[in-house]
């Protein structure tokens, strides 16, 4: 089930708000997971069984860590091999088979794994759990359908952002939802709806135009280009909003995974504000225990390139995606060891458009389907082909998207919290707002009614 | 401040409650909108729980049950800008047209050999006894011109070249009849529907008088027997761009003044379907849609054969046929696979004139489609 459709915003959602907020505190918890439950089958009913099984493995894993402590590190690898092997099996067993049919010319394909929806969420966020118990930064959850709670919360089950059991390990049992939370959560959870279905889709019908069909015109390639950085950021970081909203009502607080990448002016700083839940994970689990920066250059490199190369792999079973991985790598790196502090001395608009430059090549290797469709669009972008029927064909996509790009480019910035912040205490300025945001909900339920063309980009991830 | 905050979560929830209290109970089968079935909440059961159909049928109904569904969907014209939504772009008339379509210079490359297809059949057919007419209709974008958007490409001039190569390619024995000449001749005429590809009966008579003159047949003007009545067309467009176009009465159904009495067989078995119906749809108006293979048999011996070799437009150029033919043959090998080649259509009904009439896009000479419309 995704967020951004009628069936979850008018039926799931209220029958769950009623059943919610009409149980006894002690009925809350299993609720929300007998409801996360319902929300996981829409994607395939018989993946709960490896969801189920692999809360199982760290459950039983993060016990037996608590109760033998001598044997905990031999525990941990254990429960770390059963997590990355299940994940490694559903997600990148036809990847590997299919390369390996290439290589040894042979159709090794014989059987299909699909990959269950979330399950380069979840694990990730099990996996965690286990490693923060071994770590002694949790205690350990003794009742396994609490586990599975924080798990398969519904509302980051399927996308993130990955939540660290210690964000939300004292609410798991003691949270309230106080009239401030539930008005918060629902605030966000519409300007995410609006993101998602009113910009992050209009894009993204740009962009398919652009891509799939391909363009010998630089200016069409270019506005394919800006059209897809504008939809995979509207929306994956609306699926967040809906996320950490829906996450408010019922009084978690989970942490930001967005904080307006576009206007970061380095890469390393695009890094801190994009997806800062999975670049902290890996930070957390992979970096530092690798020896992080507090080694050699040239460990500090290895281990710099070990982390995107995961990075870029945790996305798909793609080069494409191992390639994007490092093509970060490589630009963090020239950041780090080459620029270091000259950076501070460029001016500040050369290191925005730099940024956003990198980035945006960057999306067009995430959204190419093989390195060939990569190379000839950059091509494209830099032909410069101003061909008058290239021309004419951006003029046509620039007049008919031209409100969508302006409302993406505005909702890049912090602009529309900024507001928000200066007028927080005027009631006047409340009732636009809350009245503005319904009246944004309805024109969302249109977009929504009218189109079909929703589905979330961050699911096959 | 509370207050506020209170309000505007009662608002929320009234407002999706109310939504799932007003959809559950819905079973609406038909969007009249839409003009397409809806899926309806597929029935529950214990058994169904674990079949992952069992949640996308009920996630598409949902959707589709939604209480206001079609006040929603014409609500969101208000609120998108889009003159172009990948297939359809809004003219400065206000009028709809198909997005255009690249070609390059491998296209024409390609047309050459794709004629020689054309070619090759035609031989077949003269060799079979009949005569072979090429009928090509452009694009409305490549006749109303003037109309479209300023940043859209025309296919008036890869349309003008590509014929240009027919006119070099294609066999001396071919007629070939340029609708893009005939319209322009008479461009008081509407050529094109508001809100479809297909043209209007009065184009489509201006194109059979064409075909008369290739079967030495006299032509004769349309009112002289048939009524050409006005209606609100659901275009082939409308569904693409929605409620955008405000659509006016337009010609489109042909009423004859006398019926013409004829058997009539689909892919040989006797079919009731009409050949004019008073319909707010091209589809539903002439012929009752595409289909395989179509034989109008009128019983006047002392009247020549005729055969349409096409896809939807020649559908109107059949239903005129018929008053002056003694049997009228149609094929349309999207649909026809029964291997059968136009020749052998001519010799087993005895066919006088074939007219091929390819579907008209900017592709209609590509390879793939010259072929699938010759049946090869």
């Amino acid at each position: 089930m995704v967020f951004s459709s009628a069936i979850f915003l008018f039926s799931f959602l209220p029958i769950l708000l009623l059943a919610y907020f009409i149980v006894p505190a002690k009925a809350k918890n299993y609720v929300l997971l007998a409801f996360s439950m319902v929300f996981y089958a829409f994607g395939g009913p018989k993946y709960l069984v490896v969801l189920l099984f692999v809360v199982l493995v760290d459950y039983i894993g993060a016990r037996l860590i608590e109760k033998k402590r001598d044997s905990a590190k031999k525990i941990l690898t254990a429960v770390i091999a059963v997590n990355l092997a299940t994940l490694v099996f559903y997600k990148y067993t036809m990847f590997f088979l299919e390369n390996l049919s290439v290589l040894f010319q042979a159709d090794l394909e014989f059987f299909e794994v699909i990959m269950p929806i979330g399950i380069s969420f979840y694990t990730f966020q099990s996996m965690s759990y286990v490693i923060d118990v071994y770590r002694r930064e949790v205690a350990v959850q003794k009742n396994y359908l609490l586990l599975l709670l924080y798990v398969s919360l519904f509302p980051q089950l399927v996308a993130g952002p990955i939540v660290r059991y210690q964000t939300i390990e004292h609410e798991i049992n003691n949270r309230k939802s106080s009239i401030n939370d539930v008005c918060y959560g629902v605030e966000r959870f519409i300007l995410g709806f609006a993101k998602k279905i009113i910009i992050a889709n209009q894009m993204g019908m740009l962009a398919d135009i652009v891509f799939d069909g391909g363009t010998e015109y630089t200016p069409v390639a270019w506005l394919g280009a800006i059209a897809y950085m504008f939809q995979i950021y509207f929306d994956f970081s609306a699926y967040s909003d809906m996320a950490i909203g829906l996450g408010r009502i019922f009084g978690f607080h989970f942490l930001e995974n967005f904080n307006f990448p576009y206007v970061s002016k380095s890469i390393k700083e695009f890094w801190s504000r994009w997806h800062i839940s999975l670049s902290t994970w890996f930070r957390d689990y992979v970096y530092i225990p690798l020896g992080g920066n507090r080694c050699s250059a040239g460990r500090h490199f290895f281990n710099m390139a070990v982390v995107w190369a995961l990075t870029g792999f945790w996305h798909g079973a793609e080069w494409t995606f191992l390639f994007w991985g490092l093509y970060y790598f490589v630009f963090l790196a020239i950041e780090k060891f080459i620029i270091k502090d000259k950076l501070d001395k460029i001016p500040t608009v050369l290191r925005h458009i730099g940024t956003l430059l990198i980035v945006l090549i960057g999306w067009v290797l995430f959204r190419a389907e093989d390195m060939g469709t990569f190379t000839n669009m950059v091509g494209t972008m830099f032909s410069f082909n101003f061909d008058a029927v290239g021309m004419a064909e951006a003029r046509l996509y620039i007049e008919t998207y031209f409100v969508y790009f302006i409302g993406a480019i505005i909702f890049s910035t912090p602009i529309y919290y900024k507001i928000c912040g200066r007028f927080e205490n005027s009631k006047v300025f409340a009732v636009i707002k809350y009245g503005g945001l319904l009246v944004l909900m309805l024109v969302s339920v249109m977009f929504l009614a009218h189109s079909s063309y929703n589905p979330f980009i961050y699911f096959r991830f | 401040m509370k207050y506020i905050k209170i309000s505007f979560i009662a608002i929320f929830i009234c407002v999706i409650s109310a939504f799932f209290i007003l959809t559950i109970d819905n079973h609406k089968e038909v969007s009249e909108l839409e003009k397409r079935t809806l899926q309806t909440f597929p029935e529950f059961s214990i058994e169904k729980l674990a079949s992952e159909e069992y949640y996308n049928d009920l996630t598409a109904a949902f959707s589709d049950q939604l209480e206001f569904r079609d006040i929603l969907v014409k609500g969101y014209y208000i609120f998108q800008f889009q003159r172009y939504n990948g297939d359809v772009v809004i003219g400065e008339n206000d009028e709809l047209y198909a997005a255009y379509q690249r070609v390059d210079e491998d296209y024409y490359e390609d047309l050459r050999t794709n004629a020689g297809y054309a070619n090759e059949v035609a031989a077949e057919v003269i060799d079979a006894g009949a005569d072979f007419t090429f009928l090509s209709i452009p694009r409305k974008d490549a006749i109303e011109t003037e109309n479209l958007p300023d940043s859209y490409i025309s296919s008036e001039e890869s349309y003008l070249k590509a014929v240009d190569i027919l006119d070099e390619v294609l066999s001396d024995d071919i007629r070939f009849i340029d609708a893009y000449d005939v319209f322009k001749a008479n461009d008081d005429v509407r050529a094109y529907y508001t809100t479809d590809h297909h043209i209007t009966p009065r184009a489509a008579f201006m194109l059979y008088h064409e075909v008369l003159k290739a079967c030495g047949m006299p032509d004769y003007p349309v009112e002289e027997h048939y009524d050409v009545e006005k209606t609100i067309i659901n275009g082939s467009f409308n569904n693409q761009i929605g409620q955008s176009v405000k659509s006016k009465p337009e010609e489109l159904s042909m009423v004859p003044h006398e019926e013409t009495a004829y058997e009539r067989s689909e892919d040989g078995e006797k079919s009731d379907l009409a050949v004019f119906r008073s319909r707010n749809t091209y589809e539903d108006s002439y012929m009752e849609g595409d289909h395989a293979y179509t034989v109008i048999d009128t019983g006047r011996d002392h009247l020549p054969n005729i055969m349409y070799v096409g896809s939807s437009f020649t559908n109107i150029m059949e239903a005129v046929t018929i008053r002056d033919f003694n049997l009228m043959v149609s094929i349309d090998y999207r649909h026809n696979e029964t291997g059968t080649s136009i020749a052998e259509y001519v010799k087993k009904h005895d066919i006088d004139h074939v007219i091929f009439i390819p579907s008209q896009s900017n592709d209609a000479f590509s390879k793939i489609m010259m072929k699938k419309h010759l049946g090869r």
